[in-house]
């Protein structure tokens, strides 16, 4: 019982660190949505702000924490997966607030003067560009291969009906009857899902930049170091999420069921691991080029990046005029979708509907 | 290499970026037979229309500069070390003709209107290799 609460509060821990860590990720001319010129980047406001969030995300984390955990052990029913959800929005809310004070200070205290706005392009990005590490492919595709064959040994062995879910104490909770579809639906998950997480990984491997116009070159450096890796860590992460529906699809392969069926929250922590290691490896990424932009003399270039005057929205970014459909984050790594390109939705529409249908079509 | 598009100045992007190319051309930075991004991926880099990036690689394929391919992008044809035309020569002369005469009318001695020239012309070889 307590194991499982334990493993059941797992992903909940990686969302309280996650949400506490995002402020330190990703491009570190931004805090909070906020571009901030070199000279500023050690305002009072910033630390301050900084301060605040973090204690808000710790304690409201602390918080949903103990009371999930509370009340899933009282009633066994998963309410630490609306906790998670409850502190992403925390954290959103924070991060709203924390953006709105830096802007306030930054236009009272005029933090763009005597400098030009300016947008900075590498050429040498698009043609010499980083290649991509196939290689890394590899542990995604072996883990998928390996499930496929586990399943087709074990399939003809498989009693009639399955059994598709064990709840915590280790009894099934959901059956279904043998077919192709309910014994190899996680495996149909598990193909489209490597297939999607490669193709997600190749199409922010070439994204734009954004680099920075106060010190391009080094910016320019910093953006080729990251670039792979994130796509590694990304492979790696579809290979742990590879392995956590192996876990669960061995459980549903097991005949007599698996001594610990009890556990199979446990499945997940494969995945938990691989955002952990993204935030980490991110984490070190962007105080070492924090470091680096420092240091470096700097290009003279008298341009600093373009104000916020393009985000109808803080948390979401649409622009008509930028013809680019994937954009870096404003806030933690990573890359978003430009909801002012119609193919935005689209893309949006066909990841939300993949799932649903898949979904449906194994009832 | 490297843009640097000012997004404040009154000069427009596809003008800033049809000099900047240029002016990395005569300092060396950029040579014959390099490439450059093709129309649509440095739109989307910079983040602007593709026609503004298509008035500045049209304006350089028509100086002569680059050779647009369809698929792989751009490629620079000419450099500090090529033959310049008869034809380039003439029409750069006639634009030169009223910039040097403004400065004579407005009463600059021609010995300083030299000097400045050759400081300029030279500022572009002792650039070399990447300014930034």
């Amino acid at each position: 019982m307590i194991a499982a609460l334990v493993v059941q509060a797992c992903p909940m821990l990686l969302v309280i660190a996650a949400t506490c860590l995002a402020p330190s990720l990703g491009d570190s001319t931004l805090t909070f949505g906020v571009r901030i010129p070199a000279a500023r980047r050690s305002a009072p406001v910033i630390l301050h702000q900084l301060r605040i969030y973090r204690i808000t995300v710790l304690s409201a984390g602390a918080v949903l924490l103990i009371a999930g955990v509370t009340v899933a052990a009282l009633t066994a029913w998963p309410v630490l997966i609306g906790a998670v959800f409850l502190q992403l929005a925390v954290a959103a809310f924070g991060y709203t607030r924390a953006g709105a004070a830096i802007r306030a200070v930054k236009k009272e205290e005029s933090w763009l003067t005597g400098l030009r706005q300016g947008v900075s392009v590498d050429t040498a990005l698009r043609t010499e560009p980083e290649r991509f590490p196939w290689a890394w492919v590899t542990p995604a595709v072996i883990v998928l291969a390996a499930t496929v064959i586990t399943g087709m040994v074990r399939y003809p062995h498989l009693p009639d009906p399955l059994a598709l879910h064990y709840d915590v104490s280790g009894s099934v909770d959901r059956y279904a009857n043998k077919s192709v579809w309910s014994a190899f639906g996680l495996v149909f998950l598990q193909a489209l899902l490597t297939a999607g997480l490669i193709a997600m990984t190749y199409a922010t491997f070439h994204a734009r930049a954004d680099l920075d116009p106060e010190d391009p070159a080094t910016s320019s450096r910093a953006h080729r170091d990251s670039q792979t890796l994130m796509a590694k860590a990304l492979l790696i992460l579809a290979a742990c999420a590879n392995v956590s529906i192996l876990l669960a699809a061995l459980l549903v392969w097991s005949a007599p069921p698996a001594p610990w069926a009890g556990l199979s929250a446990a499945a997940a922590l494969p995945v938990v691991i691989g955002v952990g290691v993204i935030i980490g490896v991110m984490t070190q990424h962007r105080r070492r080029v924090a470091a680096a932009l420092a240091d470096a003399p700097g290009a003279n270039t008298g341009l600093t990046h373009r104000d916020d005057d393009r985000r109808s929205s803080r948390l979401f970014y649409a622009d008509r005029n930028d013809p680019a459909v994937l954009v870096p984050k404003r806030f933690g790594v990573g890359y978003t979708l430009n909801f002012g390109r119609p193919a935005s939705w689209l893309i949006l529409a066909a990841l939300v509907a993949v799932p649903t249908l898949l979904a449906l079509f194994s009832r | 290499m490297i843009l640097n598009i000012d997004l404040d100045s009154g000069v427009p992007i596809n003008q800033q970026v049809y000099d900047q190319i240029v002016e990395a051309v005569a300092a060396a930075d950029l040579t014959s037979g390099q490439r450059l991004p093709s129309t649509r991926q440095l739109a989307l880099d910079l983040g602007v229309n593709f026609h503004t990036v298509n008035k500045a690689y049209d304006r350089l394929r028509q100086q002569g500069f680059i050779r647009l391919n369809r698929k792989t992008g751009a490629v620079v044809v000419r450099d500090r070390n090529s033959t310049p035309e008869a034809a380039f020569v003439q029409d750069w002369q006639a634009r030169v003709r009223p910039l040097l005469a403004e400065a004579l009318a407005h009463g600059l001695p021609p010995d300083d209107i030299a000097s400045t020239c050759r400081q300029i012309v030279h500022s572009f070889s002792d650039r070399g290799g990447a300014p930034t």
